[in-house]
Parts: C-alpha cells; structure tokens; sequence
C-alpha cells in the first residue's frame, strides 16, 4: 500500500532519440547511395526495354528492344529530342558514325525524350535520313537510369556491357570517332 | 553533386513532424504523471476495513447461535423432564422452546446414544444456500448425563458475500502493484506510434518530393555545363508544371545566348576581314592608276616604225588595261565590302517589300552590282518568279540592305544556272529562280531557290566565308555580304537542297518582334511543326 506517484519509465526518452537518429538515417541514405554511384563511366549498363519507332529493323522484337538483347556488341545511346537544336546539329554526325562502324557490329540507339504528346521522332528521324533505330524513353526512366542531366547526351557501351564513355553537348565527328575505335 | 534542397526539405519535414510529436510526448508524460499522483491510499484502508467488519459480523452470528443453545440448555421444563427421563415431558418442552428460535434446524435431547426426544423444522437442510452448525451442550454442569444437541442453519450467502470481498482486496492491490508497469507500457508504446509516424512522414515527404528535388538537381546540373561554357546543351523537359515551364524558359534562353554569340563572333570576324579589305584596297588602288598612265604614256610617245614593236605596245597596252581594269573592280568590290553600311532596322511589311522588289528586279532584270553601281543584267533567257503571300508580315528591316540580300542571291542563282546550262538560244527557258516568303513559328523565312546545280554539302557552311567562292571571276564576298546583313538583322541564313526545284535554296530567316519570354517558350513547345523544314 505504498502511496507515492508510480515513476515513468526511464527507457522511453532513449527509446525516442534511437527513433530520430534512426530517421535521420533513413533521410541520409538515398545521398549515401547517390554518391556512391555518382561516376557513370566503368558501371554496368543499366538494362531497359525501349519501344521501337524508326529504323527497327531485324533489332526489333515485336516492336521492343532491350539493352540486354545488344550484350556482346558495342552501344552507342544519344539521348537527344526533337526539338533540341544541338541534338538535331548532332544527329548528321552520330549517322556517319553509325553507317560507317554498323558493318563492324557497333549499334546506335537514338534515345528519344520527347513526351508522347510532343513531335513524333520517328518522322522526324524518317524525314532526316536517319539510318539507325529511334527509340522512345517518355517516362524519363532511361534518362533516370543512365543520369541523363542534359541533352544531347551520348552514352558508349562495351561489348561486355560496361559503359565506357559519357559525352555531353554536341559532340565532334573525330572525337566520336576515336571512342568508338576503342569499343570496337 | 549532394541534393542541397533534398537536404533542407528532410530537415524541415522531420522538424515539423517532431516537434508537435515532442509536444505531444510531452503532454502525455505529464497527463500520466497527473493521473498516477490521483491515487488514493484510504481506498485500500476502507476496503480492509470493510472486510474486517464482515467478519466481526459473522463470528457474532455464530456466537448468537452458542448463546441460543445456552439458554435452551438453561430452560428449567427440559432439564426436568430429562433428570427425570420423561420423554413425554420433553417432547412438550421442546415443542415450546423450538419456535422461539428461528434458526434452529433441528433439537434433541440426548443421553448417551438414546435419544430421550427430539423436534425439527421439518425439511432438510438446503446444502447448496446453508451451512450446518451444530452445537452440543450438556444439560448439566457436570458433564455426563443428557445433552442438547442443537443444529442450526447459517445462511451461506454471509460466507459467500466474505470471500468476494477478500477477491475484490486482492485485486485491487494487485492492481496498485502493477499501475507503475501499465503506464509506464502505455507511454512506451505512445512513444513508438510518435516515433514511427515521425520517420513514416519523413520517408514519405521525401519520396513525394524526390521527384521534384531531382529535376531541379538535373537543371542545376545543365546549368553547370552551361557556366563552364558548353551552350550546346539543353534541358530535358519533362512534366507539366512550373520546373516544366522553367526547363523550356532555360532551354530557349541557352538557344539565345548561342545565337548571340555566335552572331558577335561572326561580326568580329567580318569587321576584321572588312578591314584588311580596306587596307588591301588602297594598297592596289594607288599604284595602279600610274601603272595605267605609264603604259599608256609609252604607247603614245612611241614614234618608232618598227611594226613588231608597235605590235607588242599594243598588246602591252591592251593587257595592261584589262589587268588593271580587273583590278579597278577588286578594288571596288574591296571596298564597297569594307565601307558596307550598317543596318538600321525599322519595321516594315515583309510583303509590300518584296512586291516593290519584284517590280523593280523580277521583270526589268536590274541588279546592283557588287560596287554598289546599278548594272543591267538582261535576264530573259531565265524565268525569276516571286511568290509572295497575302500576310503583311511585319519585321524590323533596313529596305535598302535587304534589297541588296535579295539581289545578290537572285544573281547568285543565275549566274549559277548560266555557268552550268547551256544557252540554247530562239529565247528557250534555261532555267527558273523562285522567291518565296512565309511565317514559321516566331519567324519569317525568305526563300531564294533555283533549279541550278545547288551548293555541294561541304561548302555549305563555307560559302558564306569571305573570299570563298566557286566562281572563276568571283570575289567571294557576295554572300558575305549577304550573311553580315542578315546577322544584322538578328537573322540567320543557311544554303540548302531546294526540295521544290532539286537546286540551291537560300534560306534567310528573320526574327518576329518579340513576344512575352514565357510566351515564348510555351510556342518554342516541340509540338511546333517547323522543325527539320
């Protein structure tokens, strides 16, 4: 029958402040992933599925191509838009590369952004003669995948799948031409 | 690299989900605090008490029934009549004593095993509402001889009320042992529900916001490029909201400050070039003209009769005059290019313009020489056709230098017709030279297109080069002339495969005036059908 106040549990203060820290590091996680993976170049290929809208060819399956299915041969990706001046400026070179290395294996993805509401990029690629297959990323998930900051970007891709070699901004014949010798 | 806003957005979110959580700890340690201190110790006492009291209560009951038996021992008819072994006599006594006890269940009187008499309620005892109590007493103080066996029934409902209230004791000190353990559980698990709603609205403030906070890292990104120079770069625009918006904005902004600056660039190069034409110019322009008069001086003052001599004099002569004639139209040409106005852009109608042009050139055939003199070029033997539509499209333009635009490029696709088609002759067609207008998003294009031999796609870029030319007697600066005049207008232009005629197609553009930036951006959308033309 003892009359004095019951004392509250001591536990429970400490018990809020694992709480904090353990939210603190729930917050602090996606930047400890981000800069872990910050460099591109030297990491696996992320695999995707693109729909196919020009030029499939015998790459297309039912419309469809993936990152997966071009293992063992080099991969050039530009990521580019219809109504980017510098990727239309880049378009006539990244064709001569593709017309020039294709007989030697080397594919070139063209890695539309457009929203599917927007220009239909495979008229527009249609229209300027382009020879290698435009694929559409509308959801933006490639440009997430291969941390695509701006256009026109183009992404290099080994035969063993690793990427190589990331260049943004209009990128010159020669320079072009140099990477992919070294893929090749 | 490090999401800076992603980082502030945590903190916030985390400060505005914990701090009503402290407040709301807070508020429940001290409302369990306030209620533990209302616990009253004289709740326990009373009930002890109670029970205490109970007790009391039945022990008297059951003394009352020793105490009735006492004074059935004590009535004088029974002790007589069992001295004297009257079992009639104690039968009479007992059925007086009987009634006056309610409780009793039965009565005898007894001595030894026999019983001398005995009396009874006349039902049994109700096992399952009451207990037997039996109390033996002897009828005498000596301890042998009869005795009164009394057999009473107590209620059990005493008995019963007793132990529930020995339960309700036990459990409310039970209850008292353990309050310190139940509130103490009730704030724990108060705090757990606090803490994971806390991290819950951290993980999910922040995934809603990631998307946000990673398009404004993307544009922070582009805009890294950007300031370290590369403005051939562009922002990918996804969405539809502000950042949307701000994307395009950025995007038409980095197009602008490219043509800009390839636009001072080109001017710089050109004044550069128009200066050493200058220089050039008065170099060979003064020594030519006492060339020209020393030869000519020569030829008059010979007297001689040597014809062989004559002959070369005369040739000397006629070389020199044509040399130096070529040279008098380098010179010109040098110079017009040098001394080349600058433009002073009013705002006109594109199509009244190129109306007046088109009666001026298109039929009489006058052009403006590259000296700037008015040169008949008889173009009969050419069709030259102005498509002109009915939209007055008004542009900042200086008439006098455009004019100049549309002629050299007229000439340029004659003259290019002429050196590739023979002349057949009877006035037959060589071939034919459009000019057509028209508005294409927020510019007005002019196109010059002829069905001539077009411009090789390699030199494209470089015709419009000073001194570049393909021409055996050109100077090279017709559409150099022509380029700094449209860049002086803040236009572009670009030579291209004429997709109507198969020849060359001179492609001048020319900005509208300018609407609201936002405006803007929002028909710079790629939706606009312009792109590629």
């Amino acid at each position: 029958m003892n009359a004095t106040p019951p004392r509250l549990d001591r536990k429970s203060p400490s018990e809020l402040l694992l709480v904090a820290a353990l939210a603190t590091l729930l917050i602090a996680t996606p930047w400890l992933l981000r800069l872990r993976g910050s460099p591109l170049v030297g990491r696996p290929a992320p695999d995707l599925n693109f729909l196919v809208l020009a030029n499939g060819g015998a790459l297309s399956d039912e419309g469809l191509l993936s990152i997966q299915a071009l293992r063992g041969r080099p991969v050039l990706l530009d990521f580019w838009a219809t109504w980017c001046d510098p990727c239309r400026r880049e378009a006539p070179i990244v064709d001569a590369a593709a017309r020039k290395w294709g007989n030697r294996g080397l594919v070139v993805l063209g890695v539309s952004t457009d929203a599917p509401t927007q220009a239909d990029p495979g008229e527009f690629a249609r229209r300027q003669g382009l020879s290698y297959p435009i694929v559409r990323d509308p959801s933006g998930r490639a440009s997430g995948a291969y941390a695509v900051d701006a256009l026109p970007t183009l992404v290099l891709v080994s035969r063993s799948g690793t990427i190589v070699a990331v260049r943004t901004g209009v990128t010159d014949g020669d320079e072009l031409d140099r990477l992919i010798r070294e893929v090749l | 690299m490090l999401g800076k806003t992603e980082r502030r957005l945590a903190i916030v979110i985390l400060v505005t989900a914990i701090v009503p959580l402290a407040v709301a700890m807070w508020f429940a340690y001290s409302l369990l605090s306030y209620a533990s201190s209302f616990w009253l110790p004289e709740v326990a006492l009373e009930l002890d008490r109670g029970i205490d009291l109970y007790k009391d209560y039945v022990r008297a009951i059951k003394d009352d029934m020793k105490h009735q038996t006492d004074a059935i021992v004590g009535d004088e008819p029974l002790r007589e009549s069992a001295k004297q072994h009257d079992a009639d006599a104690c039968a009479r006594a007992l059925a007086v004593l009987f009634p006056r006890y309610p409780q009793l269940v039965s009565l005898a009187v007894e001595d030894g095993g026999r019983v001398l008499g005995a009396r009874d309620r006349g039902r049994p005892l109700d096992d399952a509402a009451e207990r037997k109590l039996e109390v033996r007493r002897g009828l005498f103080a000596d301890g042998v001889g009869p005795s009164v066996l009394a057999t009473f029934a107590f209620d059990r409902r005493y008995e019963r009320e007793l132990e529930q209230a020995g339960f309700g004791r036990e459990r409310y000190g039970q209850v008292e042992r353990e309050r310190t353990h139940v509130y103490a559980g009730y704030f724990e698990a108060f705090a757990a529900l606090l803490g994971i709603t806390a991290v819950v609205t951290v993980a999910l403030g922040l995934l809603l916001a990631r998307g946000t906070t990673r398009r404004i890292e993307r544009l922070a990104n582009a805009i890294d490029q950007v300031a370290a120079g590369n403005l051939e770069v562009r922002v990918p625009v996804t969405g539809s909201d502000e950042l949307t918006e701000l994307a395009r904005v950025f995007n038409r902004m980095l197009g602008e400050m490219q043509q800009s600056r390839a636009r001072i660039e080109y001017l710089q190069r050109i004044g550069a070039w128009q200066e050493m034409a200058q220089r050039l110019a008065h170099e060979i322009k003064n020594p030519v003209t006492p060339i020209q008069l020393a030869v000519q001086e020569c030829h008059r003052k010979y007297v001689g009769d040597d014809p062989r001599f004559r002959a070369l004099l005369d040739t000397t002569l006629e070389i020199v005059e044509e040399e130096v004639g070529t040279l008098r139209r380098l010179v010109g040409n040098f110079s017009s290019f040098a001394r080349l106005p600058h433009v002073e852009l009013r705002t006109a109608s594109l199509r009244d313009f190129l109306r007046e042009c088109s009666q001026q050139l298109g039929h009489l055939g006058a052009e403006v020489a590259e000296d700037g003199s008015e040169e008949a070029i008889v173009v009969q033997d050419l069709d030259v056709r102005w498509e002109v539509p009915d939209d007055p499209m008004l542009v900042a333009i200086d008439r006098q230098m455009l004019r100049r635009v549309l002629v050299n490029l007229v000439r340029n696709a004659v003259e290019a017709i002429r050196a590739t088609s023979p002349d057949i002759g009877n006035g037959a067609r060589r071939g034919q030279v459009v000019v057509r207008a028209g508005v294409s998003g927020s510019a007005v294009s002019l196109f010059v297109e002829d069905d001539g031999p077009g411009v090789p796609e390699a030199a494209r870029e470089r015709v419009f080069d000073p001194y570049f030319t393909t021409k055996s007697d050109g100077t090279g600066l017709g559409l150099a002339i022509v380029k700094k005049i449209v860049v002086e207008h803040n236009g572009t232009i670009k030579a291209e495969q004429s997709s109507r005629l198969g020849g060359a197609s001179f492609v001048v553009t020319l900005p509208l005036p300018h609407p609201l930036p936002i405006a803007v951006a929002r028909d710079d959308s790629p939706s606009r059908p312009s792109i590629g033309r």
